[in-house]
């Protein structure tokens, strides 16, 4: 059996041709066993199309059958056909390989954000945003980026269990689903003569008008039953804030595109909001200055812990949370805004006067064209002050916004949980079904919810995996992942789209209001056919398929946004509220004492903790810390040294009686006495990831020594500690009174970057307006560049074809990260665990380099002192900057003339190109890169792709790049597969045409300006002068990274500028000193 | 002339050569001569040599298992990162390479400067050499992260047509290695002819007899094989004598040709060849004097060659010396801010501990050697040699790690430590080293014989001459 055998059926008509001379391949094919019948009939060797996991290939494609469906290919599927329609970029006839996009929604924080995914071959590969979503404009953030890898999670909960065990094994799972509906069908039977009794569902907060729909039914079904709502992660005070202001709950919308000043509360509107990728589109707008005539916004922000909005701030005032409402108060008194309790409240606010007066004089000033906005950390009662002095600013209606909320009144999700506690406690909960969410290990630490849950007699949970709840009930039922499933939701204006899904449950996983469905009894089982239910009731008269069609396809609905509301506060009701926070009764306020306070914060990378066993995630540092697979208690150099403590000394907070080990991590410019922990770490029933030892390298020697003479600071594997063992539910945010003991002990903390100050160098570079304004050209004056020569003629002249480039705006970036996510996504990119990240091995090709200014350069040499030990260190001065830095594609390219191999070489097109194939790993030209934005394969980062268990987790990888392998050096291509795509399109369309080829500005997107919710990235042809890249390097601001060094980058960047109010900062005081870098 | 041409000294000289200090001690004959050095050869292998052997040859293969696990994991093994992309694999390499550099110093420079002390050492450093460059060409072909691959760094053509970089300073390193392996290793073989000539005709046993005679490529001492064996020792000295220069200065440019600060700088050439003989003479050294005690040379190796050496070492060292503080000077008058964090981060920075190691070994101890005394102190000029060595291979790991660790974005910063694997086929190097040393002591001539007679002092050349058969000495002895 040598020859290869097309299954052409021409060719299979050789033997059957009696006519004329008889041609035979091979022995078996003359004799004609039934192997080799077997062998031509089969496209594949024996055992090649059968994974080794619970589906086979064949299955597979018919699991795929939704995404095939489209094509016009569905006549092996055996379901009922699912229309899923592509979006616009698809063509009528699709190609094999061929990527397509559709639209689809992921509903986190119970709003929806727009997205379009990449499918190949049916397979969903990568997320982007969706233009016309409103809340996502076209971005998605690092969460709904990384989302994609969950589906192919190895870890995902896979199986019905009953009882901790899996009920029947086997490749048809859905056999377990099966016995689950029979007992359910009973059980819940039973429980409908008594009317509910005893019945109870927690869910988490939803937009979607479906689960809705199952809601109300399930309700009617059980009259007597219960259903709770509970978030790790709330927006809870903003509703409830705007309860007390309006009445009713509303939602509050911010036009940052229309303000010119913005005062942010503990706020980290750009970053953790639900409408965050939404509010950074429109807030970069007015960061974008290409003239000496814009104009630009101002923030200001008063927090706690330092947020990627606090780095952007013009003026940052760092405050314990708690003494925030002082603040906020005070402000309204400046403001002349009057509601009972403001004045008391004002009385305690003992910060810096001079910075109250001037951000009140600025808001003043800016009558209508200002926005307060308190984040939702802060109690309602602030949120209510916020809404009177925006409304007294002029604000609401102009850049302040309300629509009703998707539910018509409030409910507190820790009272509620609260509420289903008690019951429990009462032995009044027969049955909890739980819909999605993890509240045995996020409920408040007091409830003791996990602890309790087993009292109930029948405990359902339904989840994406086998986590601390899904251990503590008996059934337990595998989610679909919403890429898997169909749903619909709400943007947070309320526009509506539905979930459709990329391909159909890998697992048989099963979504909430199928769940639902089947315990009421719904009329509609399939989730496909209650969403199109439920949407066909809400659309009146036309044609509901062509509706159906067009919402599939453009992933809104139309005309389905809330309209606008103007309602007025009742400042009476403000003011009780208030009142009551100012007597203490109502909420958590500072004594003025050095009591330290603890903040408990939404993580950027895990959310409140879902996203625990999403490796993407897990390596992406934090905006901040830049910390890895870890938390830590973050505290400020003032506080770190009082309690003399340093980075990576274990603490013993103990809080309210309960306590918890956790490492330090000092940052500069939180506000003092105060210890901030990120949620979502310390997870015990999770994946291999989040458990966090799982991804390290498999070194035994190394591991058996390092384990036998003891590292240095013990063994490093992540997942860091559990910040809910702390939180209790009367002050779920924050709070005062946590005491912090060394403990003596060391924990190591990966970070990506180590190092915080630019150590006086321009890296970035950063002017004010004023400076910007009166000298246009600082930033590429800051440094003098020597003449460019060359010593020889260069072989590459770039004088013809497309000239790739990229420039980065610095002002409008805000570090959120969706860059790195995506571009992990988009190529390839393997995640390397804790230790190696430790080890400086991380494997990002975009990375956010992050530096604190206003900290004093290192000093070197005999009686060097530590720079924040240094008199001229002042913390309250410490800002925060981000540089993304990729691959600049130095048209010099250091790297390039010392490979001995030639296997980084320079194209026409001004690409630094890596050909892996060649590359033998001799590591010299990142070391000869200035930028250091070379990665090295240190070891076979896919070396776990060979554990059968894991099979599935290929598929999330982009066909269209390469897997390195190891030894191999990576880095950043501007995504040239998309530059190949785009090119080869053009160009077969420019030669049907008889035309010169020519790439339009904007045809070619890579992953990380794509998906930049900031819009802070552009790319293109930097020859054609009328591309949006060459207009952006022909601005002022433009400079070039390190290009005193000759090296010709490709990307330049925009350099940053404040807009410091001059009463906070006298013109002249921030010039940075010049120096000649030569 | 015939004696100008075999001894490179013209016959005028001759006579002054008495006056100088005699280069072998005691009452040496060539008969003695040969007897002792073919005597270590030929005599039993001592108990010692087997049980040090074995240890040398345990460490070694323990390096090749620990290569074989670096092929089988990858570079993640070492401590290697980034930034510090090269750590001890690049520094063990520069280190080797330059201790590899006396032996042609010695065998090819101070032939053709007509230094005669030469004789007693130049065969063991020689052979020093080879070693060395053997557990040199270790890191750069095994530090790749494809091992398999690492022949495409040789320009041969290969089927895919794709040529090397002939710009990068590793494809230079590649040739400068490989050339000087090649010369040494001919050089030395050149060398060794007469001597296994010698031995093959003392052998008594039929294997010995056979391996030396395959060795000496039937050598029979006869008037033309002499006259050949010196046009072509000269030649071989000729050309070694540029290659002592460029290896080094080659290897500097893998840093000098970076645009590093720390390594882009146009004093490494100079800078590195001194280096590396300071280095070489120091390691030279170390195991001379060992083997001076234990196979009792101590009438060839005399107090004269010690000195000699000690002074090049003080010569070498303060050059090294002067370039420490040349590049300090340098990096400070640039005005470069990135070049003078380079030079204040090596002295003060995270490597200070590594960089006045450096000092305090490369600097500060050669020049004890200003003192006739010291440089005839056996114990102290050992314990220095060995400082030296230490000093050199820090230098090497300070050029790399600390102008490597940061570099130009502190975003970047970072730090390297070594891991165990890394350090342990550090030690594996050593063992492999000291194998192939034990191995050459125990079946070549440690000392050029034929070469030492010729430098006998004049009355007992001419008391020998007298004695033996033929008219010249050295004919009849290579045929004994």
């Amino acid at each position: 059996m040598t020859e290869p055998i097309s299954n052409n059926p021409k060719n299979n008509q050789v033997t059957d041709q009696k006519a004329g001379k008889t041609y035979w391949r091979s022995l078996d094919e003359l004799a004609d066993t039934p192997e080799f019948r077997e062998f031509l009939h089969r496209e594949f060797p024996p055992g090649a199309s059968e994974l080794a996991d619970g589906m086979d290939r064949r299955r597979f494609l018919v699991l795929m059958s939704a995404s095939l469906a489209l094509a016009g290919l569905a006549s092996g599927c055996r379901r009922p056909v699912e229309h899923v329609l592509p979006h616009s970029k698809v063509s009528e006839l699709t190609l094999a390989g061929e990527a397509q996009y559709y639209a689809t929604i992921m509903d986190l924080g119970g709003q929806a954000l727009g997205l379009l995914v990449r499918s190949n071959d049916g397979r969903p590969t990568k997320i982007e945003g969706n233009p016309s979503h409103p809340s996502s404009l076209g971005a998605a953030n690092a969460w709904a980026q990384a989302s994609v890898l969950d589906v192919y999670d190895p870890d995902r909960s896979k199986f019905v269990r009953k009882d901790r065990n899996r009920v029947l094994d086997g490749k048809q799972n859905d056999i377990g689903w099966q016995e689950f509906t029979k007992f359910a069908t009973d059980h819940f039977e039973k429980l409908k003569a008594s009317q509910g009794a005893g019945l109870r569902f927690l869910g988490e907060s939803s937009s979607s008008p479906s689960l809705r729909e199952l809601k109300d039914h399930v309700l009617k079904t059980f009259p007597q039953a219960k259903w709770h709502t509970y978030d790790a992660v709330s927006q809870d005070n903003a509703l409830e804030g705007a309860q007390i202001a309006f009445g009713q709950p509303a939602h509050t919308h911010y036009a940052f595109d229309k303000a010119d000043v913005v005062l942010a509360v503990d706020s980290d509107f750009l970053a953790l909001d639900p409408a965050g990728v939404a509010n950074t589109k429109k807030f970069s707008k007015k960061r974008r200055v290409a003239g000496v005539n814009d104009e630009m916004n101002r923030l200001y922000a008063v927090e706690s812990y330092f947020s990627i909005t606090g780095a952007m701030a013009d003026h940052r005032l760092r405050l314990q949370s708690g003494r925030i409402a002082g603040f906020l108060a005070a402000l309204a008194k400046k403001l002349n805004v009057t509601a009972g309790g403001v004045d008391a409240l004002a009385g305690k606010f003992s910060g810096d006067q001079k910075w109250l007066d001037a951000v009140a004089k600025d808001l003043e000033g800016h009558k209508g064209k200002s926005i307060v906005v308190v984040g939702p950390r802060q109690p309602a009662a602030l949120h209510a002050l916020g809404h009177l002095i925006n409304q007294a600013l002029g604000n609401t209606g102009e850049t302040v916004k309300y629509t009703k909320a998707f539910n018509d009144t409030f409910e507190s999700g820790v009272a509620s949980l609260k509420d289903l506690t008690q019951a429990i406690d009462g032995s009044q909960v027969n049955t909890l079904v739980i819909l999605g969410g993890n509240p045995a290990y996020t409920a408040p630490a007091d409830l003791e919810f996990g602890k309790k849950l087993p009292k109930v007699a029948t405990r359902i949970h339904l989840g994406l995996d086998n986590d601390e709840t899904a251990f503590a009930c008996n059934w337990h039922v595998n989610a679909a992942h919403y890429l898997e499933a169909w749903g619909d939701g709400r943007a947070y204006d309320g526009t509506a789209s539905v979930q459709q899904p990329l391909v159909e449950p890998l697992y048989d996983g099963k979504t909430a209001i199928e769940l639902l469905a089947l315990i009421s009894g719904y009329e509609k089982q399939k989730a496909y056919d209650i969403v199109r239910a439920v949407w066909q009731k809400q659309t009146a008269g036309g044609d509901f398929e062509k509706a159906w069609m067009r919402a599939l396809h453009d992933g809104v609905i139309q005309n389905t946004a809330f309209p606008e509301t103007k309602p007025a506060v009742n400042a009476g009701n403000v003011g009780t509220e208030l009142d009551k926070f100012a007597n203490g009764t109502g909420g958590t306020l500072v004594a003025a004492s050095n009591d330290i306070e603890i903040n408990f914060i939404q993580d950027a990378s895990l959310y409140d903790g879902r996203f625990a066993n999403n490796g993407w995630l897990q390596e992406t540092p934090d905006p901040m810390t830049k910390l890895t697979w870890d938390n830590a208690a973050v505290m400020s150099v003032a506080t770190a040294r009082r309690l003399e403590v340093g980075s990576e000394d274990v603490v013993k907070l103990t809080y309210r009686g309960r306590e918890l080990e956790i490492p330090v991590w000092v940052m500069p410019g939180h506000a003092d006495n105060s210890i901030s922990v990120a949620l979502g770490y310390g997870r015990t029933q999770i994946g291999r990831v989040g458990r966090g030892g799982e991804y390290t390298y498999p070194d035994p020697i190394g591991s058996a020594l390092t384990s036998f003479f003891g590292g240095e600071l013990g063994p490093i594997t992540g997942g860091g500690r559990n910040a809910y063992l702390l939180r209790t539910s009367d002050a779920p945010e924050f709070g005062m009174g946590v005491t912090v003991q060394k403990t003596g002990g060391r924990y190591a903390l990966g970070m990506t970057q180590d190092h915080w100050s630019m150590e006086g160098r321009e890296i970035v570079r950063e002017g004010t307006l004023d400076e910007f304004r009166k000298e246009p050209n600082f930033a590429p004056e800051r440094v003098e560049i020597p003449p460019e020569t060359d010593l020889y003629e260069p072989v590459l002249k770039f004088e013809t074809g497309p000239q790739w480039g990229m420039a980065i705006d610095l002002n409008s970036c805000i570090g959120c990260n969706a860059c790195m996510v995506a571009c992990q996504s988009e190529n390839n990119i393997p995640v390397v665990g804790k230790e190696q990240v430790r080890r400086g091995r991380e494997m990002h090709w975009i990375r956010l380099d992050r530096y604190f200014t206003g900290i004093p350069v290192t000093q070197l040499g005999p009686g060097a002192k530590d720079p924040l030990s240094s008199p001229e260190f002042n913390e309250d001065r410490v800002q925060a900057v981000y540089q993304p830095v990729a691959c600049v594609h130095c048209e010099k390219a250091p790297c390039e003339n010392v490979c001995p191999v030639a296997a980084t070489v320079h194209s026409e097109e001004g690409l630094n190109t890596m050909a892996y194939n060649r590359c033998v790993g001799t590591r010299y030209c990142s070391n000869n890169c200035p930028y250091k934005v070379r990665r090295f394969n240190f070891a076979n980062w896919h070396e776990d792709l060979k554990n059968p268990d894991n099979e599935v987790q290929k598929m999330v990888y982009n066909p269209e790049v390469t897997v390195r392998m190891r030894g191999v050096m990576e880095k950043c291509s501007y995504c040239v597969q998309r530059i190949q795509n785009a090119k080869i399109k053009i160009k077969a369309a420019a030669r049907q045409k008889g035309e010169e080829w020519r790439v339009e500005d904007g045809a070619i997107t890579p992953a990380c300006a794509q998906t930049c919710p900031a819009d802070a990235i552009v790319f293109g042809d930097i020859r054609d002068p009328n591309s949006r890249v060459s207009q952006w390097k022909a601005q002022p601001r433009d400079y070039k990274l390190l290009g005193e060094l000759n090296v010709k980058p490709r990307t330049s960047y925009l350099a940053r500028l404040r807009n410091p109010n001059t009463e906070l900062e006298p013109a002249g005081a921030h010039g940075e000193k010049k120096e000649a870098h030569g | 002339m015939q004696e100008a041409i075999r001894t490179g000294f013209p016959l005028e000289q001759k006579e002054s050569l008495t006056a100088r200090p005699n280069l072998v001690l005691g009452d040496q004959t060539h008969e003695t001569v040969s007897e002792k050095i073919s005597g270590i050869v030929e005599g039993r292998t001592p108990k010692a040599w087997y049980l040090v052997t074995g240890i040398t040859g345990a460490i070694t293969a323990m390096l090749l298992s620990l290569l074989a696990y670096l092929v089988w994991n990858g570079i993640g093994v070492w401590g290697n990162n980034v930034p510090v992309g090269w750590g001890w694999d690049i520094t063990n390499f520069v280190f080797w390479i330059g201790i590899g550099h006396a032996g042609t110093l010695i065998s090819a420079i101070l032939f053709l400067f007509r230094q005669k002390w030469r004789t007693s050492i130049n065969r063991a450093a020689e052979a020093m050499t080879l070693f060395a460059v053997m557990c040199a060409a270790i890191y750069p072909g095994f530090h790749v992260g494809r091992f398999w691959m690492s022949p495409w760094l040789f320009p041969v053509p290969y089927p895919h047509g794709v040529w090397q970089n002939f710009r990068s300073p590793l494809m230079w390193d590649v040739f400068a290695v490989s050339t000087y392996g090649t010369v040494s290793l001919l050089f030395w073989y050149v060398g060794l002819i007469p001597d296994l000539a010698t031995i093959r005709d003392r052998a008594r046993g039929k294997i010995a007899r056979f391996a030396y005679g395959l060795f000496s490529l039937g050598w029979r001492g006869s008037n033309r094989h002499w006259r050949h064996y010196e046009v072509a020792y000269l030649i071989l000295a000729g050309v070694s004598t540029p290659l002592v220069l460029s290896v080094h200065s080659i290897v500097s440019f893998d840093f000098a040709t970076s645009l590093l600060p720390g390594w882009h700088t146009t004093i490494f050439p100079p800078y590195f060849v001194a280096g590396a003989v300071f280095s070489g003479f120091a390691m030279v050294m170390t195991l001379m004097l060992i083997a001076r005690k234990v196979l009792g040379l101590e009438a060839y190796i005399t107090p004269v060659h010690l000195d000699n050496m000690n002074k090049i070492m003080l010569v070498t060292g303060s050059i090294v010396g002067y370039a420490y503080a040349t590049e300090f000077f340098i990096a400070w008058y640039s005005g470069n801010v990135y070049e003078g964090f380079t030079f204040l981060n090596r002295a003060f920075g995270p490597y200070a501990w590594a960089y006045w190691t450096m000092i305090t070994c490369n600097v500060i101890s050669p020049q004890l050697f200003w003192s006739k005394k010291i440089r005839r102190s056996i114990p102290i000029m050992f314990v220095i040699t060995i400082i030296i060595n230490i000093g050199m291979w820090f230098e090497r790991f300070v050029i790399i790690a600390t102008s490597l660790h940061r570099d130009f974005l502190p975003s970047s910063w970072g730090y390297f430590r070594p891991t165990f694997v890394d350090i342990l086929t550090f030690v594996g190097t050593f063992g492999l080293f000291l194998t192939m040393f034990l191995l050459f002591c125990r079946f070549v001539p440690v000392i050029a014989v034929a070469e030492i007679k010729a430098v006998l002092a004049h009355q007992s050349h001419h008391k020998h001459a007298h004695e033996a058969e033929g008219a010249h000495g050295e004919l009849v002895t290579a045929h004994k």
